[in-house]
C-alpha cells in the first residue's frame, strides 16, 4: 500500500463522514454558501490532475472512465438534492440568509454509499483493463464536487420555485 | 403542461426530414457492423419526430429520448456521426418551453456518460472522445440558448400586451374625467339660469296678480334673455368638451366679461351686489379665468338660493404673483323656493374645478354669520 493509496483513503473516509453525517441533520439552505466547496473541490481536482498526468499518457479509456464517473456523480448529486426533504426556517423577516432548511435522511446516505461503491468497482475494472486514473486524489475531488454541484444545482431551483409560491 | 411554441412550421419538419436523410448516407457502401443496429434505429425515430403532430407531446419525447440514446451508442462505432443524432435529440429537448429544463439536462449529460461507457469496452483515441463530448455540450449549450431567446420573445410580448391594456385604461380614464367635466359645466349653467329663470316666473305670477300687465313684458323679456344666455352658456360647455384646446383669447378679458355678465344678471333678477376690483390685471393660464368664472357664477346662484335678500359682495384682487376671487354673502334665516331645488353639488363642483388647476386654492365656510367663498389662482412665473 502507497503513501498515495493511504491519503486516497483517508480524503474518502472523512469526506464520505464529514459529507454524510450533515446530510442526516437539518441544515440551512443558503445556495450562495452552497456553490464554495464544489467549486473549490472541483478547481483542486482540475489542478492536482493537470500536474500529476500528462496529457501524452493519458488514454481514451482514461477519459471515459473519467467523464462516465462524473456523469454518475452528476446524476446521483441531482437525485440526493430531488429527494431532500425542505421546512421553512423560522427567523425574523428582515434577517439575511438562508429562508429554507433541508435535511437528505437515509436514502440520501445510500445513495452516498452507493456513489462509493461504484466508484470503487469502476475503479478496480478501471486498475484490471490497465487505466490509473481512477486512484489519482484529483478525480475523487473532481467526482465529490460534480456530486455537489449537481445537488446544490436542484436545490437552488427548488429554492427558486419555493420562494415564487410563498410570495 | 403550457405549449408556448404550440406550431412547429413546415420548413423545419421538411429540413429535418432532408437532415435525416443526409446522416443515413453514413450507412451506404460500408460493411455491416453492430452499431448499425441502434444508428438506424435512431434515423427512424428522427424521422416520426419530424412528422409527428405537435399534440404527441408525450410521443415526441420519448422518440427524442430513444434518439439521443441511440446515438449515444452508436457515435463511437460510426467515427462520430452519431453525433449528430444526440444534436438534434438534445437541441429540440432543451430548446422547447413546453418542456421542463431538466428533461434537455438530464438527456445531454446521460448521453455524454453514455458514449463514454462505449469507450470503456471499444478502444478510442481521447482527443476523439473529447470533441465528441464538446459536441454534445455545445448543442446543449445552443438549445438553452434557443430557449433563452424564446423566453425573451414570449415576455416582450407579454409587455407589449400589458402597454396596450394600460393605453386602453388610460383612455378610458380621460374620456370618464371629460364626462365628469362637462357635467359639472351643464350643472352650473342650469342651476344658474334655470334658478333665475324660477325667480323671474314667480314675480310674472306675482305682477299678473296685481294687475300690472305692462310690467311682465319687460319681466318676460329679461327671462328670455336668460334663458337664451343659458342656452349658449350649455353650447358652449359641450363645445369645449369636443375641442380641448385652450383657447388662446382666453384671459383676463374674457374674466371681465363674465364678471359683468354674471353681476347684470343677478341684478336683472333683483339681487343686490357690489363689486370691487383692485390691482393690475394680467394674463392668465389657460382654464383660470373660465374656472374663476364658473366659481362666481356658482356662488352667486347659491347666495340667490340662500339668500336672496342680502347684499352680495364680489372682490377680485390683482396681485403680481396672483388673482383672488372672494364672494360673501349674509345667511338667511328664510330659505327661498329655489333653495330646495339644489342638488348639493355646488361646493363641491367649485372644490373639484379649481383643484383640476394646477395652483390654485379653494375654501368655502361660514364666517360671522357670512358665507364665504374664495378662490385663488397663482400664476407661474
Amino acid at each position: 500500500m502507497t503513501l498515495q493509496s493511504i491519503a486516497n483513503i483517508l480524503i474518502i473516509v472523512v469526506l464520505v463522514g464529514v459529507l454524510g453525517f450533515r446530510q442526516m441533520k437539518w441544515r440551512p439552505v443558503d445556495v450562495a454558501k452552497m456553490w464554495r466547496m464544489p467549486i473549490i473541490m472541483g478547481v483542486i481536482g482540475l489542478v492536482t490532475i493537470s500536474t500529476q498526468t500528462k496529457s501524452s499518457s493519458l488514454t481514451g479509456l482514461d477519459l471515459a472512465i473519467l467523464v462516465v464517473e462524473i456523469v454518475l456523480s452528476l446524476a446521483i448529486g441531482s437525485v440526493m438534492g430531488a429527494i431532500a426533504h425542505f421546512r421553512p426556517l423560522a427567523r425574523a423577516a428582515d434577517q439575511e440568509g438562508a429562508e429554507f432548511e433541508s435535511r437528505t435522511g437515509w436514502l440520501g446516505m445510500g445513495l452516498w454509499v452507493g456513489l462509493i461503491v461504484i466508484r470503487v468497482g469502476i475503479d478496480l475494472w478501471a486498475g484490471s483493463n490497465g487505466s490509473a486514473i481512477g486512484t489519482s486524489t484529483g478525480v475523487i475531488l473532481l467526482v465529490l464536487a460534480a456530486n455537489r454541484i449537481a445537488r446544490t444545482a436542484v436545490f437552488a431551483s427548488r429554492v427558486a420555485k419555493l420562494d415564487s409560491i410563498s410570495v | 403542461m403550457n405549449h408556448v411554441d404550440a406550431s412547429r412550421p413546415p420548413l423545419t419538419r421538411a429540413l429535418n426530414l432532408i437532415g435525416a436523410i443526409v446522416t443515413a448516407s453514413a450507412l451506404v457502401a460500408r460493411p455491416p457492423a453492430p452499431w448499425m443496429i441502434p444508428f438506424a434505429l435512431g434515423l427512424l425515430a428522427w424521422v416520426a419526430v419530424s412528422v409527428l403532430p405537435v399534440s404527441a407531446h408525450r410521443l415526441t419525447a420519448i422518440l427524442l429520448f430513444v434518439l439521443a440514446a441511440a446515438g449515444s451508442l452508436s457515435t463511437i462505432g460510426s467515427n462520430g456521426i452519431g453525433v449528430v443524432l444526440i444534436a438534434v435529440a438534445v437541441l429540440q429537448l432543451t430548446g422547447s418551453l413546453a418542456r421542463a429544463r431538466w428533461q434537455g439536462l438530464m438527456v445531454g449529460v446521460g448521453s455524454i456518460g453514455l458514449v463514454a461507457v462505449s469507450v470503456l469496452f471499444i478502444p478510442f483515441p481521447p482527443l476523439g472522445l473529447l470533441s465528441i463530448e464538446f459536441g454534445v455540450l455545445v448543442a446543449m449549450l445552443g438549445g438553452f440558448n434557443r430557449r433563452q431567446q424564446r423566453v425573451a420573445e414570449a415576455q416582450s410580448r407579454t409587455l407589449l400586451e400589458e402597454r396596450v391594456t394600460i393605453r386602453e385604461e388610460q383612455a378610458r380614464a380621460e374620456l370618464l374625467a371629460a364626462r365628469q367635466t362637462v357635467s359639472r359645466d351643464i350643472h352650473d349653467v342650469l342651476a344658474h339660469s334655470l334658478g333665475g329663470l324660477v325667480i323671474q316666473l314667480d314675480a310674472v305670477e306675482a305682477l299678473l296678480e296685481a294687475g300690472r300687465t305692462a310690467d311682465v313684458a319687460t319681466r318676460v323679456h329679461d327671462a328670455r334673455q336668460l334663458a337664451v344666455d343659458g342656452l349658449n352658456e350649455a353650447r358652449r360647455a359641450v363645445g369645449a368638451l369636443r375641442d380641448d384646446r385652450p383657447s388662446a383669447s382666453e384671459g383676463r378679458d374674457d374674466l371681465a366679461a363674465a364678471v359683468d355678465d354674471l353681476v347684470r344678471t343677478h341684478r336683472s333678477l333683483g339681487g343686490v351686489i357690489d363689486v370691487s376690483e383692485s390691482g393690475d390685471p394680467h394674463p392668465l393660464g389657460p382654464g383660470e379665468a373660465s374656472a374663476l368664472a364658473r366659481v362666481l357664477q356658482e356662488a352667486l346662484t347659491n347666495a340667490r338660493k340662500h339668500a336672496p335678500a342680502g347684499e352680495v359682495r364680489v372682490a377680485l384682487t390683482w396681485r403680481p404673483s396672483d388673482v383672488c376671487l372672494e364672494v360673501a354673502n349674509p345667511i338667511s334665516p328664510h330659505r327661498s323656493l329655489v333653495a330646495a331645488t339644489g342638488g348639493g353639488r355646488g361646493l363641491p363642483g367649485m372644490a373639484e374645478r379649481m383643484a383640476a388647476l394646477p395652483n390654485a386654492t379653494f375654501t368655502a365656510a361660514e364666517h360671522d354669520a357670512r358665507f364665504e367663498v374664495s378662490a385663488t389662482v397663482t400664476s407661474d412665473a
